[in-house]
């Protein structure tokens, strides 16, 4: 029960200066003028032209401004930046500020695509005219705001002759990497650490290193120690998914036309990731004679957008369930066995025509339905149904269950050319003591690290330790997101163990062993067809039953049942319960708001076991399956089609009244 | 104004403003670094302290309301033998929160099994609601809280024999 790690909020120096960021009111506009009052004794402004390198955050190949100097492109955009001796000196400094904008009407740009990227096979016009029926529905993956998470910012310190930047990053060696550019700094002369960030939502992959940035600048201009933290609201991408189904006389698709689109906020960062996630999440497994697929990333005046748990393949996957789901409501067959008669056989053909060896489908699905009674209730759910129509009075009994089944890929979607510095490092020394040296060393994964090399080594837990250090003394593991920590760095840390093994008294200690990663990668478009999707995939199924509330319109859950193939598995009880407070995540968001203890529902979450020895991440699978299959399920209570989420219950009521 | 309380079993005497909440009067002129200031007007419930005994959000108390009575706040609450009961229950029931809420949810549980010591579900549920993270699944998280209010009871049986 240790606690020994500190949250940036935690973190005191002496004589820290505290800032502030001084944002745009305005949504799209120019800087006309600034007038800075005479600046106290101690405090420091920091505009655009105070920073001596790069004016540029890079992420990937895209790039935003640290502070702007002119355009405004969003609501929120940071302008200044104030340090004071106190928060609120700087609070109270940064509103005696006065900025004068020309404003610029957003709906102008709002249309503005970043990437449009097109993947088609097969005649879509010969598709049409043999289409026996054509099934059309809009998905919609709302933006989901930031719940409470551990605080974001950065402090830098000085430390002999380096700067110590302490970040609440999940991808350290960004941090370094962007202070170097936009502070002109060598990279030898920073330092940075992670502090305690969790729980986060992917908020803090790029924020951080802004922070950093502007810490360090003030630091640097000061010469004290500076810390910013940073409250400023920011949301996940806002997906919609067209899809239509061309379908044969017995409900099979053969063909289908998708509309993606995603809008990513002002600045195209991780826009290439996003339109793979959501490429593969909307690709079903149904081998298909003709597709087009397009994904476009779009521009809105609004903050660069956050990530829940991935570039969104779970808002892609959620669509893909969704819309069998509503196939097999439109031919009126039971959504699970018309699952089994197309998922039989040893490999599992997607629909681009790639071959994905041996999915485990048979034994999740067959799984799920068994213990969910899946059959009979979505019997019971049908007749009740028709009851429905038949007696319009009888409006109460809104019970619907619903199936989802398919995978999720972990880690990013391709190889980049600073992948290969990707690298963990494992040390056996002296006194048979093992440690681990990765820059993700606040990852939850830690145990599934240390029982990987006691199982290996034979080393008990305790005396294995993850390093805790700074940029300075780890190896550069990458960002700590897509659950690399668990499909990507434990293969990593499996193999040194392996090496370690071999060396063993043979070698003196102490032996150190260092192992990179190199992503199996892929050029996205023009492979598309023989693309087997990232580097490692979960399966899973998941049945949702629920009751609509007749007086609150809240979906009651009466049972949740998952079944995942979660590779090697070393504690399933610690596994199983981190799953679950990930699928309260997942549930909390579907119904748009907070879970009081009324609507908790029974959650059984079970895994089948293949022998694998790699771990896996179950995290995204089990978003979008839930949310596909509680689609399913609310669709079936209400009688309708719904194709949205989160859900809210004026939406439900809505739907209700259109009945 | 001046505040006077006790604070972690000692005598504090504070010269602050009459319109500070508890939670910034503990954080700006004490220092204490339990408190995670996330929300600041009681959504979040990452600031649990124990008043008279009692959790309660210190972003919502007023500063003045606390003159002359009993305050404690984690760093002291972690030495004491009723934090035991807690760590133990979490730990037995593989119940542990998040490092970002974890003072908070302990603070909770003790409220909960002081009042009783065999708590419901619903009880416990209720009143975890005050903290919205949600790192751990409430029914788990209830298990926790009804072994620690075991090892409580299990206590007090003893102390009292003796």
């Amino acid at each position: 029960m240790a606690r020994e790690t500190q949250f940036i909020s935690d973190i005191h120096r002496e004589g820290m200066l505290h800032g502030t960021i001084i944002r745009s009111p305005v949504i799209r506009g120019k800087i006309t003028s600034v007038s800075i009052p005479p600046v106290p004794k101690g405090t420091v402004v920091l505009t655009a032209k105070d920073i001596p390198g790069s004016n540029a955050v890079r992420v990937l190949q895209s790039t935003f401004p640290l502070l702007t100097q002119e355009t405004i492109q969003y609501i929120g955009q940071p302008i200044m930046a104030v340090f004071s001796p106190t928060l609120e000196e700087a609070q109270v400094f940064a509103q005696s500020i006065s900025i004068q904008f020309d404003t610029i009407p957003p709906a102008e740009e709002q249309q503005a695509i970043f990437t449009d990227r097109t993947v088609s096979h097969g005649s879509m016009d010969e598709s049409l005219e043999q289409a026996s029926r054509i099934i059309e529905h809009t998905y919609n993956s709302l933006e989901q705001k930031r719940m409470f998470t551990a605080p974001t910012g950065a402090v830098t310190a000085f430390s002999d002759d380096a700067l110590i930047i302490y970040a609440s990053t999940q991808w350290p060696f960004h941090v370094r990497g962007i202070v170097n550019e936009v502070c002109a700094l060598q990279k030898r002369t920073v330092h940075v650490r992670t502090t305690a960030y969790s729980p986060n939502y992917g908020e803090k992959l790029i924020y951080p290193s802004l922070y950093g940035c502007l810490t360090t600048l003030a630091a640097l201009k000061t010469g004290k120690p500076a810390r910013l933290i940073d409250k400023f609201p920011v949301e996940s991408p806002r997906i919609t998914i067209t899809r239509k189904s061309f379908l044969d006389e017995y409900g099979t698709p053969f063909a289908e036309d998708i509309d993606v689109s995603a809008d990513i906020g002002a600045y195209p960062l991780f826009a290439d990731e996003i339109t793979e996630h959501l490429r593969a999440g909307v690709m079903g497994y149904i081998p298909l004679k003709a597709y087009r697929i397009r994904v476009c990333t779009l521009y809105s005046p609004s903050p660069p957008r956050y990530h829940f748990d991935g570039f969104n393949y779970a808002a892609g996957l959620f669509s893909t369930e969704a819309q069998m789901n509503a196939i097999c409501s439109e031919f009126a067959v039971n959504p699970a066995q018309w699952r089994m008669h197309r998922y039989t056989g040893k490999d599992l053909k997607l629909s681009n025509g790639a071959v994905m060896k041996t999915p485990p489908l048979e034994e999740l699905i067959n799984y799920v339905v068994n213990k969910s009674d899946f059959h009979r209730k979505h019997t019971a759910s049908k007749t009740n149904q028709v009851q429905r129509k038949l007696h319009a009075s009888f409006t109460g009994y809104l019970r619907g269950i619903g199936i989802a089944s398919g995978y999720a890929p972990n880690g990013f979607s391709r190889n980049y050319p600073w992948e290969k510095k990707y690298s963990v490092a494992v040390r056996l020394d002296e006194k048979n003591k093992l440690t681990i040296h990765t820059s993700l060393c606040n990852s939850g994964a830690s145990y599934t690290w240390k029982k990987t090399c006691n199982q290996i080594l034979g080393i008990p837990e305790e005396d294995i330790e993850i390093a805790y250090g700074d940029t300075s003394d780890l190896p550069n593991s990458g960002p700590h997101i897509l659950s690399r920590d668990i499909s990507i760095i434990t293969p990593l840390i499996q193999r040194c163990c392996e090496s370690i093994k071999s060396q063993r008294f043979k070698e003196p200690l102490p032996i150190i062993v260092k192992r990179g990663f190199k992503s199996r990668g892929h050029e996205p478009s023009e492979t598309f067809h023989e693309f087997r999707p990232f580097d490692a995939a979960c399966w899973g199924a998941v049945v949702v039953e629920l009751e609509v509330d007749s007086i609150s319109y809240m979906p009651e859950f009466r049972g949740i049942w998952c079944a995942l193939d979660c590779g090697k598995i070393f504690n399933e009880e610690k596994l199983r319960n981190n799953l679950r407070g990930k699928l309260l995540r997942a549930l909390h968001i579907a119904v748009g708001g907070r879970i009081t203890p009324e609507y908790m529902p029974k959650v059984d979450i079970h895994f089948i076991d293949r022998g694998s020895s790699i771990p896996l991440s179950g995290t995204q699978v089990l978003t979008g399956l839930f949310s596909a299959a509680f689609i399913s399920a609310l669709s079936q209570a209400l009688d309708r089609q719904v194709a949205k989420q989160p859900l809210i219950p004026s939406d439900i009521l809505t739907a209700l009244e259109d009945l | 104004m001046k505040i006077s309380f006790v604070l972690n079993g000692r005598q504090q005497e504070l010269n602050c403003s009459s319109d500070i909440p508890l939670l910034q009067l503990l954080i700006e002129y004490t220092h204490i670094s339990s408190l995670k200031p996330g929300c600041s007007k009681g959504s979040c419930g990452n600031c649990v302290v124990l008043l008279d005994n009692k959790p309660v959000l210190s972003c919502l108390v007023p500063a003045f309301s606390v003159r002359g009575r009993e305050i404690t706040t984690f760093e002291h609450f972690q030495r004491s033998r009723d934090f035991s009961d807690i760590s133990r229950g979490f730990t037995q029931a593989d119940s542990i929160p998040c490092r970002y809420c974890f003072a908070s949810k302990v603070m909770l549980a003790h409220g909960v099994i002081s009042r009783n010591v065999n708590p419901s579900i619903e009880d416990i549920l209720q009143a975890f609601s005050l903290n919205a993270c949600t790192c751990i699944e409430p029914s788990q998280l209830a298990q926790g809280v009804i072994q620690a209010g075991a090892f409580r009871g299990k206590r007090r049986r003893y102390a009292r024999k003796k």
